[in-house]
């Protein structure tokens, strides 16, 4: 019986893979008990009152109508659980995004605004708050976030359109993508310049990134498309691991690897204008998550991404609660903080690096 | 050997046209120089302009509000732009052949960033504390010193231990982030107005200069363009790789930090008077390259005199624009935008990657 | 000129590579250095014009320790010829060579550098490429470049990692020649690595067979591509026969010889000149070619 040829093999396969199916829980876990603390600050209410609260509230449990529970519940749910949960998915999905352009793009130094998604988000948002021009008829509140979406798309769909002429390799789309940012960037500063300090300032901040003006209404488009790209990701991450072959050789395993690496970029470029459009541009947790999932789990994506997924949440939900415990300093975006925290991560990957490969 | 002197007549032949677009853009520089002098909210001719001159050097001035506006603004302000798009434009070529990265600027060891926090610095604390210093003078001083910060970061990382170029490039990014983080944070707790100087500051203008800004750049520059034309050959080697350049009796280590140092400190020494003028440092080289190839001894006085050009003609152009005039660091941006696309649409061809 | 290498090793943090390499090589000759992939070729040849610095152990040129010669220094003495080429940028081929005059160029010395450069360009039949951009080469271009490079040092000692890996037949006999010939002519220690070993054979004074991270064989062609040694180093069976007084290696494969199967009748190639007589003639392309058998 040929089975029983290969079972030391077989059993140490298994195992590496138990470790790493362990890995994942392990986030999971690490990911309820980080976002519990998140709640917990800045509430005045301790780590087991805020789990005590959010599992009752979870269960469904009955309160009695404006009692002290009943506050703590309201207060907890109305307005901090948003903000905390608008991190979790926009880390989620930015590590996400980040996963697949790494893949998609050969480039371990791809991040998801590579091919210039930010600045046009920017550019939609601050046409929005400076000149009031906007999309959508709606009040102020939406009205910059439709821009901004719809910003943000911009850069992808000039993209998809330039490839079909100038060909869909990686470095084709970086350089675009390069050439796009200076363009957009260069628009939004003559916005900015031009405008009066106060609307200066409100664009200023809507860039960098924060979760705190968070309500649960912001909320709905980005988890479902976050569940949504998550799916689908997991489904075709075999077929991420083959494009990081290279291209002729993705080919001769079968896989178009142009289609595939156009539905890449509009399923990221949706997902990203569905994040940033709320949070304005967070940046790091799509260049960095990818990478320390993969240290531990090694390459494959089938681990990669969930790992990415549940890391980029962890640490974004952390930056938050950095960003609100640090607030009886003064305002301080969670943009910064991962800034903060992503630099020397970035630093340290660098140094640790042992392979000589030119990375440009 | 007079064997090869037909392919030799070739060659030299070659180098005498690549020579031609330097003297070419110098001459223009000459034009844009005498022609942005007349250019602004005050009329006045090339003639005029000229008379002025020469009535305030003979001491003779005869309509001191002319006098002031074409001498004491507009000819120091040509005068830094042909320094600034210089010492920006040949950084940058240099930087993109010691980095074999097309996408390099002399920005890119982190002295934005640097400067850009020095300034932030500065225009937060104001004049309070430093008693002695105009506010102007301040924010050139600390940006100055705060630029050099990132390269003297880079020198410690790479002198003791066995870094690769490589790494050493990659250090300079991610310095670079984290002074823009700092940056960030400071600019997201300051006031509008603030927000506004530095945001100002930061897109750069000419617009503030005037003849005590003059002396430092212009040593600076000519002093770095120098060393760095004494240094063509090992540049060039650098471009075929650490190896290779070893092998070619150039430490690849030791060339790239010594380059890195003389373009950090002439980048510093103009953008902490006229801002982070983005965009020249990108393009300028880029367009040289297109005429004169990539050998430094033609691309770094071509990427110079190319730099002077587009800076004088941007801030002429910025100068008139909307009705307070325009950073020229927008103009910049917007001309070198299109420019960059277009250049970028023609090196698809190229191995570059 | 001569290369002495004692006591060497090389290893990285988990790795060794080289373990206890002693060599000596004295005079002007061509010596191919030979042996299986990883086995430490490029190790051993970045240990010498020290881009590599071992562990242990000494290599000294002309009796001086490498590690006391600055790398200017070195540059005048040891030429080097890399596998891949790095190089991308859109320079001319006379401008790349002419780079590798920088270890003895001066202020005025463009017109003889250009010489040198020309000169070598016309040894290695280029020198019709001299204008083009070094970026519009073929590979085969990009590595007889590289080579001229390497020429126009001037080195008393050059090394090459597979210079002719990417050559076709006639150009891979044609650069193997030009590098003994100009060995003799120039006087210079030519050491390459290389993989196709008959061709290695055909042309260098000296082999050394590496194996194991250590030297297993050194001498004269003849002497080193022995049945035994290749069986030891590289687990193939072969037979060697004789050509012009050098060894030429046969391959054998017990496993393949006389043991595989033929060729089924339905799978077959044929030229132009069956086909179109099969399609005059409305019959099965099989029976003419059985016609013609």
């Amino acid at each position: 019986m040929e089975s029983k040829e290969y079972e030391i093999e077989k059993q140490e396969y298994h195992a590496g893979v138990v470790s790493k199916i362990l890995f994942i829980i392990a986030c999971i876990v690490v990911l309820v008990v980080v976002t519990t603390l998140s709640c917990s600050v800045g509430t005045g209410y301790g780590f087991l009152e805020t789990f005590g609260i959010l599992w009752d509230h979870i269960t469904g449990v009955e309160l009695e109508f404006r009692s002290p529970e009943w506050w703590a519940d309201y207060y907890v749910w109305n307005n901090v659980v948003p903000g905390v949960v608008m991190a979790l998915v926009a880390g989620a999905g930015l590590a996400l995004a980040g996963t697949v352009m790494q893949s998609m793009m050969e480039n371990p130094l791809a991040d998801p605004y590579t091919t210039g998604i930010s600045s046009g988000a920017c550019l939609g948002a601050v046409s929005a708050i400076i000149m009031g021009f906007s999309f959508a008829t709606v009040a102020s509140g939406m009205g910059i976030v439709v821009n901004a979406f719809i910003g943000a798309l911009i850069p992808a769909v000039i993209v998809i359109m330039l490839v079909r002429y100038v060909g869909n390799s990686p470095s084709t789309m970086i350089l675009i993508g390069t050439a796009l940012s200076f363009f957009f960037n260069s628009m939004v500063t003559l916005i900015m310049i031009t405008a009066d300090a106060a609307d200066l300032q409100s664009a200023f901040l809507w860039q960098i990134g924060s979760v705190s003006k968070a309500a649960w209404s912001d909320l709905p488009l980005m988890v479902a498309m976050v569940i949504i790209s998550s799916i689908l990701v997991q489904a075709v991450s075999t077929k991420l691991n083959i494009m990081s072959l290279g291209e002729n050789s993705a080919k001769s395993l079968g896989l178009d690897v142009s289609q595939f690496r156009m539905l890449c970029l509009i399923l990221v470029s949706i997902l990203i204008a569905s994040i940033i459009s709320f949070t304005g541009v967070i940046g790091f947790i799509g260049l960095v998550a990818p990478h320390m999932v993969r240290y531990i789990v090694g390459g494959d994506n089938k681990f990669v991404v969930p790992g990415s997924i549940l890391v980029g949440a962890i640490v974004l939900v952390i930056a938050d609660v950095i960003s609100r415990s640090l607030y009886v300093f003064g305002n301080v975006p969670i943009g910064i903080v991962m800034s903060f925290i992503g630099a020397p991560v970035f630093l340290y990957l660098i140094v640790r690096r042992k392979s000589q490969k030119e990375v440009f | 050997m007079a064997e090869y002197s037909n392919s030799k007549e070739e060659y030299y032949r070659l180098a005498r046209r690549k020579r031609m677009f330097a003297v070419v853009c110098m001459v223009l520089t000459v034009v844009a120089f005498f022609a942005s002098l007349t250019v602004g909210f005050y009329k006045v001719s090339i003639g005029e302009a000229i008379g002025i001159i020469s009535d305030h050097l003979h001491g003779t001035i005869s309509d001191i509000q002319a006098d002031s506006i074409i001498f004491n603004s507009r000819l120091p302000i040509a005068i830094f732009a042909i320094i600034a798009g210089a010492a920006l434009s040949a950084g940058g070529a240099v930087m993109q052949t010691i980095l074999r990265n097309p996408l390099a600027d002399p920005y890119t060891m982190g002295i934005s960033s640097g400067a850009s926090l020095g300034a932030t610095i500065a225009i937060i604390m104001g004049t309070s504390l430093w008693a002695g210093f105009s506010n102007s003078e301040f924010i050139v001083v600390m940006a100055f010193l705060f630029s050099l910060i990132p390269v003297g970061v880079i020198l410690l990382f790479s002198i003791k231990r066995k870094t690769t170029s490589t790494k050493i490039i990659l250090i300079g990014i991610a310095v670079m982030y984290m002074f823009s983080a700092i940056v960030s944070l400071l600019m997201v707790t300051a006031s509008e107005d603030t927000l506004s100087e530095i945001y100002a500051w930061r897109v750069g203008t000419l617009a503030l200069v005037s003849w005590g800004d003059i002396l430092i750049p212009l040593v600076g520059t000519v002093g770095c363009l120098t060393l760095l034309m004494v240094s063509n050959r090992r540049i060039n080697v650098l471009m075929s790789g650490a190896n290779c350049a070893q092998s070619l009796g150039v430490d690849p280590k030791r060339t790239t930090l010594i380059q890195m140092v003389i373009i950090s400190v002439m980048t510093a020494v103009v953008v902490s008077f006229c801002g982070t003028i983005g965009f020249i440092g990108l393009v300028g080289p880029h367009v040289a390259r297109i005429f004169v190839g990539s050998e430094s001894k033609m691309l770094i006085p071509a990427s110079a005199a190319f730099g002077s050009v587009f800076l004088l003609v941007a801030n002429s152009i910025a100068s008139v624009s909307g009705p307070y005039g325009l950073p020229v660091g927008v103009v910049s941006a917007i001309i070198g935008c299109p420019l960059f696309i277009f250049i970028l649409i023609k090196m698809r061809r190229n191995a570059w990657k | 000129m001569k290369v002495t290498i004692s006591g060497l090793e090389f290893g990285y943090s988990s790795s060794p590579v080289l373990k206890d390499v002693n060599l000596e090589v004295n005079g002007p000759q061509l010596i191919s250095i030979i042996g299986p992939n990883g086995v430490g070729k490029s190790t051993l040849i970045h240990c010498i014009n020290k881009i590599l610095s071992p562990t242990k152990g000494v290599v000294m040129i002309n009796g001086e320790d490498v590690n006391g010669i600055s790398i200017k220094e070195m540059a005048k003495k040891v030429g080097y010829v890399p596998y891949a080429t790095s190089d991308a940028f859109p320079l001319s081929v006379v401008d790349t060579v002419l780079m590798g005059r920088h270890p003895h160029s001066g202020w005025k010395s463009l017109d003889h550098d250009l010489d040198v450069v020309y000169s070598t360009l016309k040894l290695i039949n280029i020198e019709h490429l001299a204008m083009r951009s070094f970026d519009e080469l073929s590979a085969g271009q990009h590595q007889k470049v590289m080579l001229a490079r390497g020429l126009v040092q001037e080195p008393e000692v050059l090394l090459l990692d597979e210079p002719t890996s990417n050559l076709d037949i006639k150009h891979q006999m044609e650069v193997t020649r030009i590098l003994r010939n100009l060995s003799q002519e120039k006087g210079i220690l030519i050491i390459m690595i290389s993989h196709d070993l008959n061709i290695a054979a055909k042309y260098s004074d000296n082999m050394v067979m590496l194996s194991n991270g250590s030297i297993y064989a050194v001498g004269t062609p003849k002497e080193v591509l022995t049945k035994e040694n290749i069986k030891a180093v590289y687990g193939v069976d072969s037979e060697i026969i004789e050509s012009h007084g050098r060894p030429h290696i046969i391959m054998l494969d017990s496993e393949f010889d006389d043991v595989s199967e033929p060729l089924p009748p339905e799978s077959f190639v044929s030229g132009r000149k069956v086909v179109e007589e099969h399609m005059e003639r409305g019959t099965r392309v099989r029976d003419i070619i059985e016609e013609q058998s």
